[in-house]
């Protein structure tokens, strides 16, 4: 009897134990998944969170070409700044050929640290380029910011004083097209290589091109030959005949010429 | 007949009884862990695998930085991977039409490595006019521009 009351203990015992376990396995597997996802989510969110300063960081990144030239030894040497408020890693240098058709890409690893504020100045000294030939060159950081610039850079920039003449008919023929001279000096008198314009005929059917093609009836936007030359050609097929002007902008300074389109015959 | 029976004091011990049931129910708990255990772990090796692409998928970043024609119908992509992890280009579309790429597809680049795609575009080129083009990493991201011919 004393023996049968004990095993009865016992039992209860080992359903005790039993149950006991399988909570203790329950929470124990169960902490150990909720752990794993914390972990998984957590890294999840760290790795947002760097790529979102990436962004932040590239977004404040800003390096800017302040000139491109080619030594006598036909080596490019590119002066970079960095404007912007963190330090800049140049990566690749981009030199696209502009002369030939189709133009030609190149690009030239680089390895340039750039301070806040600082000129980083000889970037691309291996690298030959020769000055007959028109370039756009390309910085790329290792943020993915581009910058590009061509070459020859223009003398006329935004904001300096040019002089501007349009030569050219002052009636200009039904539907043919006429050549009009445009000339850039600058405020010295010397020719302004290089500046760019833009070119608008304010008649209701007039068209501009530079060279062939059948024109655009929008501005045209172009950079003047190495002595500041410029030759547009002129369109107008009003029938009724039409006064426009024909408007050039360069550097800060805005040159019309008053254009009579005759009648159609 | 019956009656035998219940007042039959032989029979299977409360010993053999209880381990019996006690057998039975670990038996039973095991398969019932198990079980758990096992669709917990699939849920949750899911869950794992579906962030990590996700965090693979962030950690990605491209961009076309030029794009070269040779004046009829070739066209070459340069492309940067300025992310924090590999990546290949899958796909290329021009104007919404997926192109066949010759060369450069499927082709791991490193960071900070340029990665060249060529391709013949299946939309006709005129000088002037302007073109998005789209690339498509393995992963799912993409990067668009917009290209003046």
């Amino acid at each position: 009897m004393r023996f049968i009351g004990k095993l009865n203990r016992d039992k209860r015992g080992a359903g005790s134990i039993i149950g006991a376990t399988f909570i203790v396995l329950i929470l124990l597997s169960g902490f150990t998944f909720y752990t794993l996802n914390v972990n998984t989510t957590e890294r999840y969110n760290k790795t947002l969170e760097t790529m979102s300063e990436l962004d932040w960081n590239r977004n404040r990144e800003k390096p800017v070409i302040k000139g491109i030239s080619i030594t006598s030894a036909n080596k490019l040497n590119i002066t970079a700044k960095n404007e912007g408020p963190i330090q800049i890693h140049l990566i690749w240098l981009g030199v696209f050929n502009q002369t030939p058709t189709p133009v030609t890409q190149r690009y030239f690893s680089l390895d340039n640290y750039i301070d806040p504020d600082e000129t980083a100045t000889n970037i691309g000294s291996d690298i030959t380029a020769s000055p007959q030939n028109q370039y756009l060159i390309q910085l790329v950081t290792e943020r993915g910011n581009i910058v590009s610039q061509g070459y020859p850079i223009p003398t006329v920039l935004t904001g300096e004083n040019v002089f501007i003449t349009i030569n050219g008919p002052a009636t200009l023929p039904y539907k043919t097209w006429t050549v009009y001279t445009i000339r850039v000096a600058t405020a010295s008198g010397d020719p302004a290589p290089y500046a760019y314009l833009s070119i608008y005929g304010t008649g209701s059917s007039v068209k501009l091109r530079h060279g062939g093609g059948g024109g655009s009836s929008g501005p045209l936007y172009d950079h003047a030959d190495e002595n500041g030359v410029y030759t547009v050609n002129v369109w107008s097929q009003t029938d009724a005949g039409e006064s426009f002007f024909l408007y050039v902008v360069a550097g800060n300074l805005v040159a019309k010429k008053s254009v009579y389109q005759t009648p159609k015959p | 007949m019956l009656r035998p029976l219940f007042h039959d004091k032989r029979g299977v011990s409360e010993i053999i009884a209880s381990l019996i049931i006690v057998l039975i129910v670990t038996i039973a708990g095991v398969a019932l862990y198990s079980y758990s255990l096992g669709s917990l772990s699939s849920s949750s090796s899911s869950f794992q695998l579906q962030t990590d692409q996700r965090e693979e998928q962030a950690r990605e970043r491209f961009s076309i930085i030029a794009v070269w024609w040779d004046a009829v119908d070739q066209l070459n992509l340069t492309i940067l991977n300025y992310g924090k992890i590999e990546l290949a280009i899958d796909a290329v579309y021009i104007d919404g039409t997926m192109v066949s790429i010759s060369s450069g597809r499927e082709i791991t680049a490193g960071t900070g490595k340029l990665i060249s795609v060529k391709f013949t575009s299946p939309v006709s080129i005129q000088d002037g006019q302007t073109y998005e083009i789209i690339a498509v990493s393995e992963r799912g991201s993409k990067n668009a521009v917009y290209w003046k011919a």
